[in-house]
């Protein structure tokens, strides 16, 4: 292998896994916050559940 | 303090093209070493790699004692952060290594001092991120994540100083040594500028890898707050 398929290689595999963790760590922080409203949505609605007057 | 707060947590566009700056400039524009050639290029990647590594673990080292001392969550979670960004940068480093190895000494891995505690290093982190993953309690995590963060970082040092306490195959520190730096002051100021804007860019991810915990944190706590 020539030393340029080296340090090509190297550097896709370095910049790539730094490039993929960062696009990643995005997503799960997309998906925390996201968890985090479907957490106060479903609060409010069973707060309002219980407080409403209920008919029989 | 706004321009140290500014300097701590740099924005995406300014710690990714400060990478892409210097992999440009490492790449084109600085001339090859004159014994090892263009092999000697993938020294801009994996040297800076390895040093966010221990600054990773220091920031998890001292995040731990912190939390310990303060019972501060916000510690423990700098702590868990660093970490994770710290075992990527770890990966980097080892798999830049192998491929240098690959291309100067002609074999992909050695067990070499220098190898094997960085592979041992990539071991304990990894560790230590399972193990806090596998503890629901949230005081309990904090607590045995503080005292592997804390255990875990004396094979820092061991690291470092491998290639100077054992004969390795691995070259000797090239500037955190006693003297002047031997290498070629070209070439030292394109690693020193590598050194800063992969620093940055761990910084950048850091402070993305804090919100995510803080974010977690706050969901947890959502969960068990009476309604």
């Amino acid at each position: 292998m020539s030393d340029t398929v080296f340090v090509a290689g190297a550097y896709l595999a370095a910049l790539g896994a730094i490039g993929a963790y960062a696009a990643m760590l995005v997503r799960r922080l997309r998906a925390a916050r996201s968890a985090r409203a479907a957490i106060d949505v479903r609060r409010t609605a069973e707060t309002e559940t219980r407080t409403q007057p209920q008919v029989l | 303090m706004i321009v140290l707060r500014r300097l701590l947590a740099p924005p995406a566009l300014v710690a990714f093209a400060a990478v892409l700056g210097v992999v440009a400039v490492g790449l084109f524009v600085v001339p090859p070493d004159r014994l090892q050639g263009q092999v000697q290029r993938i020294m801009y990647v994996h040297v800076p790699s390895a040093w966010i590594a221990y600054l990773a673990f220091f920031v998890t080292f001292t995040a731990s004692v912190r939390y310990l001392w303060r019972r501060e969550l916000g510690a423990d979670r700098l702590a868990a952060s660093a970490a994770e960004v710290g075992l990527v940068f770890t990966g980097v480093a080892i798999v830049t290594g192998a491929i240098w190895g690959k291309a100067t000494w002609g074999i992909w891995w050695d067990w070499d001092p220098r190898l094997t505690t960085t592979a041992l290093l990539f071991v304990i982190y990894a560790g230590y991120i399972l193990i806090r993953g596998s503890i629901v309690d949230r005081v309990r995590r904090a607590r045995a994540g503080a005292v592997i963060g804390i255990v875990g970082f004396a094979n820092v040092p061991i690291v470092h100083f491998s290639v100077t306490w054992w004969r390795s195959l691995h070259q000797p520190p090239t500037i955190i040594q006693p003297g002047d730096p031997t290498i070629d002051h070209l070439l030292l100021g394109e690693l020193l500028a590598s050194v800063l804007a992969y620093t940055l860019l761990f910084l950048y991810l850091l402070n993305r890898r804090l919100e995510l915990e803080r974010a977690r944190d706050e969901a947890e706590l959502a969960l068990l707050m009476p309604s």
